[in-house]
């Protein structure tokens, strides 16, 4: 879900967009699109998609919701377009201050929580909404305590450290 | 309406931009960590499978190899048949079509196992479900005459069994079976109110073939009507030699070890090859073919073909093998790429086997795939590629190779039986268009939508339900929904690494799926842990595939490094594909397997740094030592084969004799004295027998970083 939705919060497309990587790069991308691309045919497309849903959790995505998204597309998803849309995006990773401070903004006096309906509240209702399955996913993943507080430093710590220590 | 009011209405509105903007930020960045996690997933997955038919792959060495001593040698010690030569000769026991092949075997009082009466009734089979989840065997004696029955009885079935939901209840289709007693658990034990039809490869993997395999024949036996069996390409002797049946039978029988694997070779081949539900639903193994023809399918002796790999002994002969076969492997070796036939080679296949795909796959390919169009030969080139030097080539061509530079004549009936029914066990559904032979596998084809959709037309069905390969959730649909592939062995790589499923279906021929996943951990692992458990073990079994591989890696970095001894990071994964050719994503591996230099390049040295052999081997030359390693599951079968009275020592001799067999077939240039040495090193109590077990226990890949606390083991155990 999170590798597609992005490309529709992306710019428009380049067309120069091979210039802009090193070809060590472009190299990189091309594997993560492959990997994506599960039945090989050069484009994620529909089934991709919806496969790509089922794997994050998310089996009940309805038909017309995924031709909505292809329908805003630019046109099916190349490894040109998977380019321009998140070849950035995939591989950078924010720093964890940046993080943080986004998790601070909703949080001025500097608990270090969050009431986890406060968070559901915030990440469902605006922006990039979350749907209730990838709420239901980060709260698996770190579950609040009893009093029903989200401890976000240690979520954002895990995720940034957690995934270095998986790179060694 | 006023200064005031519209400052506090800016000031709001700053604020909910910066909620905005914030939320923005944590949720791309968490659904790009999950979008990470997922390719994870899916690349551990991809490591999984393409190790796995990569063995695949090497099994033909295999089967060449026992051919090539059947071809070469008449008996390995001079003394009567041994099992070597009964498995490879299709030619029936007659003893094993009397009664007397279990009858005179005694049954001690001692043994408190299950007492088969036949025919068999409700409570044998329960009494066989008890014994089994106790971990009991069942005695040699109703081991033969179930297989004896089973043989009976399907003598009088049909190729292709037609079954009806007007008589039974929905019908559960399982495929790739491990787990009998999960599935059952969960829908019941086979009855006339639970029909089940189980789609092939019950036996292989794991250590509990015998018992699955047994209970299936069991149910087979009490309920002919609900109880369907369909073959599998595991239902086949050759790839119980390699998988891990023989091996189970050898060791949990060690009397009447031959005559049950001979009644297996039976019982296998005369296993249905097809289902048809209603006439309207094909069950068939691995898929189907351009030539599949359910008539002439129908028509054929089944049982005449007894192994998939053994290719039809006459056109073996046709082609006069045996001497052009030496001449051929010498001049492969020295010639890196030969002009390529015209051959249907589309991206399906290619992205499995790249032009300098394995020997091994190509060659069987072309003798296994369509002998309609002989000029359809796949590319022969070396095995090590054209960059590596010649002196190092521990893979050889396997001899059925040596077909690709003949035409084959117009094939005999025998041939096309043979290719009907390899199609319907081996093949795996593409989503281009056309038919192409199953490089991957080495057998079968790849076939695509317009196939299915011909085949189904052509014979009035509406959908093909198959297993033969694992799926992440169990089943898959392809080919608009009229191909289902079926796979009900969770955690079939690993834990975590994938759910089962079954299909069932009823009257309405709408089939429903069933997903499960069997955990061993008791407390759930997310999704994170999972993955992670996962990654590692697949990271593992790759790392081992390098280590393996040392040689030709290295030979090929030298040629490619700078002073420095770096490689950059493209340069090093084209060695790796070329080498290995596993087609998976190396840069996105990379971090895993090898570290940069500052400059960014890659110390290609650091890939085999923190794995070693089990034993320090001083006395073994490179070569011998990798060679060793990656064929140490051949090594072993061949050992268990020669060791008649199973007690886990060959002489010297036998040893020496073996070896040098085995490496003049691969080709390597061995020094016989090294092998002397080994041997004489590995006898270590000096009394001209080798305990095989140990030695191959020196030639298991350890991982450094796993063996802290573990002793010494190998050279300092005594008897």
């Amino acid at each position: 879900m999170s590798l597609i939705y992005l490309i529709w919060t992306a710019e428009g497309a380049n067309s120069n967009v091979f210039s802009m990587f090193e070809q060590a790069q472009i190299q990189e991308f091309k594997e993560a699109f492959t990997i994506m691309d599960q039945n090989r045919d050069g484009f994620i497309d529909k089934n991709d998609l919806r496969d790509t849903f089922a794997a994050l959790g998310r089996l009940n995505v309805k038909q017309e919701e995924i031709d909505e998204m292809l329908k805003e597309a630019p046109g099916p998803i190349n490894f040109t377009v998977f380019l321009t849309m998140f070849g950035e995006k995939l591989k950078g990773a924010d720093p964890e201050e940046t993080i943080l401070n986004a998790f601070k903004v909703f949080d001025p006096e500097g608990k270090g929580v969050l009431r986890k309906d406060y968070v559901t509240q915030m990440l469902t209702t605006q922006a990039d909404r979350f749907s209730p399955e990838e709420m239901e996913q980060m709260f698996t993943a770190f579950p609040p305590d009893v009093a029903g507080n989200l401890d976000y430093k240690n979520l954002v710590h895990v995720i940034t450290h957690g995934e270095e220590k998986d790179q060694e | 309406m006023g200064c005031g009011t519209s400052v506090a209405t800016e000031a709001q509105g700053n604020m909910v931009e910066t909620a905005m903007k914030a939320a923005v930020l944590i949720q791309q960045w968490f659904r790009r960590y999950m979008a990470r996690l997922e390719m994870r997933r899916r690349y551990t997955w991809n490591i999984f499978q393409s190790i796995e038919y990569a063995g695949e792959q090497d099994q033909l060495q295999l089967s060449s190899f026992f051919s090539f001593m059947l071809d070469n040698f008449t008996q390995l010690n001079g003394s009567g048949p041994d099992l070597m030569s009964q498995l490879m000769d299709p030619a029936a026991d007659p003893w094993l079509d009397r009664e007397t092949c279990y009858n005179l075997i005694p049954v001690p009082e001692s043994y408190t196992g299950p007492r088969l009466s036949f025919p068999l009734s409700v409570s044998d089979t329960n009494a066989l479900l008890s014994a089994f989840k106790e971990q009991q065997v069942l005695h040699a004696r109703y081991v033969l005459q179930l297989l004896y029955e089973t043989k009976k009885l399907l003598k009088q079935m049909p190729n292709i069994v037609h079954l009806s939901t007007s008589y039974t209840k929905e019908i559960t289709i399982c495929g790739g079976l491990r787990l009998f007693f999960v599935v059952v658990v969960q829908n019941g034990l086979p009855s006339a109110e639970t029909p089940y039809v189980f789609n092939g490869d019950f036996v292989d993997r794991g250590k509990k073939s015998i018992e699955v395999v047994v209970l299936l024949f069991a149910y087979l036996l009490l309920y002919p009507d609900y109880m369907h069996l369909n073959r599998g390409n595991h239902e086949d002797h050759m790839m119980n030699l390699r998988y891990g049946f023989t091996k189970e039978v050898m060791q949990k029988y060690k009397t009447h070890s031959c005559e049950i694997l001979q009644l297996f070779q039976d019982v296998f081949s005369l296993l249905p090859i097809a289902t048809i539900v209603d006439g309207k639903i094909l069950i068939v193994h691995g898929g189907i073919s351009d030539q599949t023809d359910l008539d002439f399918l129908n028509s054929i002796e089944r049982h005449k073909v007894k192994s998939a790999l053994r290719f039809p002994r006459r056109s073996l002969e046709q082609l006069d093998i045996n001497q052009s076969c030496g001449q051929l492997k010498r001049m492969r070796s020295t010639d890196g790429s030969r002009p390529s036939s015209s051959h249907s080679h589309d991206s399906a296949a290619s992205t499995s086997s790249s032009s300098s795909s394995s020997s091994s796959s190509s060659s069987s390919s072309s003798s296994l795939c369509s002998p309609r169009t002989p000029s359809c030969l796949t590319p022969h080139p070396c095995l090590s590629s054209p960059s590596i030097s010649h002196t190092i080539s521990i893979l050889q061509v396997p001899f059925l190779d040596s077909l690709s530079s003949i035409p084959p004549p117009s094939p005999p009936r025998d041939e096309q039986e043979w290719k009907q029914i390899v199609d319907i066990l081996w093949s795996d559904p593409k989503t281009q268009e056309g038919c192409s032979p199953n490089t991957f596998r080495g057998g079968g084809c790849y076939f695509g939508p317009d196939v299915t959709q011909r085949l189904l037309l052509q014979h009035g069905l509406q959908l093909l339900i198959r297993s033969h390969e694992c799926k992440q959730e169990g089943y898959e649909l392809c080919h608009s929904g009229q191909v289902i592939t079926i796979f009900s062995a969770s955690n079939y790589y690993e834990e975590g690494s994938n759910r089962g499923a079954y299909i069932k279906v009823g009257r309405e021929l709408m089939p429903r799926f069933y997903q499960y996943q069997v955990s061993r951990a008791t407390r759930k692992l997310t999704l994170t842990q999972s993955v992670r458990a996962a990654e590692g073990s697949a990271l593992k079994a790759l790392k081992e595939k390098l280590f393996t591989h040392r040689s030709e890696l290295m030979s090929g970095f030298q040629q490619h490094q700078n002073n420095a001894g770096t490689v950059s990071v493209s340069e090093w994964a084209e060695v790796l594909e070329s080498v290995l050719r596993l087609d998976l994503p190396w840069r996105t591996l990379r971090p895993h397997l090898a570290r940069l230099a500052p400059d960014g390049r890659v110390d290609y040295q650091s890939c085999f740094e923190d794995m070693e052999p089990g034993i320090p081997l001083a006395q073994v030359t490179p070569n011998l030592a990798e060679t060793l390693f990656r064929y140490r599951t051949d090594i072993e079968i061949i050992f268990n084969i020669i060791d008649k009275d199973h007690s886990g020592l060959i002489s010297i001799e036998e040893f020496r004799h073996t070896w040098h067999l085995f490496s003049a077939h691969l080709g390597i240039d061995i020094d016989n004295s090294a092998i002397d040495d080994l041997a004489r090193s590995i006898d270590f109590n000096k009394d001209g027998s080798i305990d095989f077990t140990e030695f191959l226990e020196a030639f298991r890949v350890v991982h450094k970083l796993d063996n802290k606390d573990q002793p010494l083991n190998g050279m300092l155990k005594y008897p």
